[in-house]
């Protein structure tokens, strides 16, 4: 007989899952913001959800609202937690900000930190990520495309940039509590502004930040394009449970 | 991990012969939840379910799935017992055959609440509370695939189910849980008769046929031939 999650052993450790949902979404010209924009049937913020409840190490979900969509993220939070506790607070100004407000509501010393605006995260890949021995830890990916420095004034090009060292930084992260909570506050005292927040822990704290491995799939969906290429990334990426056709 | 798969009207027909098929081992499954009417019959086929299912649980949830409220009845239950549910089969049936001019909206709305409303709430009450949900096996009917005269309510049930398990596959896709859409033709059950009492029930599809082709379709072999409404028939 299958126990209920309520009856199931605990595996630790138990985190707080904190998903960044403050974007407005003028990039993806849609009527509501794009976290809300449907794929495969659920909102986009749903598919973070459903692989988060699904996932026996998270303990609680914490998520922004944008301001005037308090009420729809609670319906969205309301249908997908299935009885797993969660807290809706408001967006900050910046990314940091937001970061800041779902880390300073988070009860675990664990946290894991995720953007709405990646559907195709997985049970697997927040468990792999959560049971990693590192403290800090985020999905990094190799970088496929061949890039350069431009010298932004005149538009010449100036030189390459090695793709052995360079690489696309992605969600899901994972920190210690505090760890995170030190260099959010360091950087608020120095004035400095980050977009993510691995380099920020390595630059504001000095503690190590461990990179595993990410995944093409694992795309920022954003643009109208990127939608409708997630759609038909959706069926593939779920119809047989692992992500490994392209990998 | 070990399965524990659910079955609606399972007192007779092709729920008790897939409840038995399960109960005769199958796929890790080691609890059967059998949820039907109270009926003495449903007493007896539990009894009989028992009797052949080894170290296998085997549950009955008495549950009349003409009131809205039962499915939530059923998950209290399985919720008071610690019962996740890993494979739903949706296969309570009810029909009243009549006309346009003859059918009584009571009847159709009994109809739909046995064959669309019923089986849409236990995949929402699964979701909504946590449930290792895998596999959801809904039983359509070929009368769902091409309106039958005689037989609206029923036809139109039925087409309903199968457009619904369209909407199951892509919705349940992210929470990596598979469904079958199972559209048998004529099969010897009771709902059988009632809509062609004539009809001599050994010259058809007989109900463990069908059972059959639930437990294939619940084995990792139905993996690969999962896609769209399966027809069922001899």
């Amino acid at each position: 007989m299958s126990l209920h999650r309520l009856t199931r052993p605990i595996p630790e450790p138990q985190v707080s899952f904190l998903l960044l949902s403050g974007g407005v979404g003028s990039r993806s010209q849609h009527h509501e913001p794009k976290q809300f924009y449907k794929l495969a049937g659920h909102p986009m913020i749903a598919h973070s959800i459903i692989a988060a409840v699904r996932t026996p190490h998270v303990a609680e979900v914490i998520v922004n609202a944008p301001e005037g969509f308090e009420e729809r993220t609670r319906e969205i939070m309301e249908a997908y937690c299935a009885g797993l506790p969660f807290k809706i607070l408001p967006a900050g100004t910046t990314r940091q900000e937001s970061c800041e407000i779902l880390l300073d509501a988070a009860e675990k010393d664990v946290v894991v930190l995720h953007e709405a605006a990646r559907p195709f995260v997985s049970v697997d890949m927040l468990t792999d990520l959560i049971t990693s021995e590192a403290e800090n830890a985020g999905y990094c990916h190799a970088i496929a495309f061949s890039m350069c420095k431009i010298d932004t004034d005149t538009r010449m090009v100036r030189s390459g940039v090695s793709r052995e060292k360079v690489f696309d930084i992605q969600l899901p992260q994972k920190f210690g509590r505090a760890t995170l909570q030190t260099a959010h506050a360091t950087a608020r005292k120095k004035g400095k502004v980050y977009n993510e927040d691995s380099v920020m822990v390595v630059k504001m704290t000095g503690r190590p930040v461990l990179s595993l491995e990410g995944s093409s799939r694992n795309r920022k969906v954003t643009t109208p394009e990127d939608f409708i290429i997630a759609e038909g990334m959706m069926k593939d990426f779920h119809s047989k449970g692992k992500v490994t056709t392209y990998d | 991990m070990t399965k524990t798969v659910l079955i609606s009207g399972a007192s007779k027909g092709i729920g008790l012969a897939t409840a038995r098929r399960f109960a005769r081992g199958m796929d890790e499954v080691n609890c059967i939840v059998m949820v039907a009417r109270k009926s003495d019959a449903f007493d007896n086929a539990v009894t009989e379910v028992r009797a052949i299912s080894g170290n296998r649980q085997v549950f009955q949830i008495e549950a009349d799935l003409s009131k809205p409220e039962a499915v939530k009845e059923v998950f209290d239950a399985l919720e008071r017992e610690n019962i996740a549910v890993t494979t739903v089969v949706n296969n309570a049936g009810y029909t009243k055959p009549a006309s346009i001019n003859e059918t009584k909206m009571s009847d159709f709305e009994q109809t739909m609440q046995v064959n669309v409303y019923s089986p849409f709430r236990f995949v929402q009450e699964a979701l909504l509370r946590d449930h290792p949900l895998a596999k959801v096996i809904n039983i359509a009917s070929t009368a769902g695939i091409n309106g039958r005269s005689g037989w609206m309510s029923y036809s139109t049930s039925k087409a309903a189910v199968i457009n619904m398990s369209e909407v199951m596959r892509d919705e349940l896709a992210p929470y990596g849980v598979d469904v079958v859409c199972l559209s048998p033709g004529r099969c010897a059950t009771d709902l059988r008769k009632t809509l062609a009492p004539d009809e001599d029930p050994s010259t058809i599809m007989q109900p463990e046929q069908v059972a059959d082709v639930i437990a294939m379709m619940h084995s990792p072999t139905g993996r690969m031939l999962l896609s769209e409404n399966l027809v069922v028939r001899t």
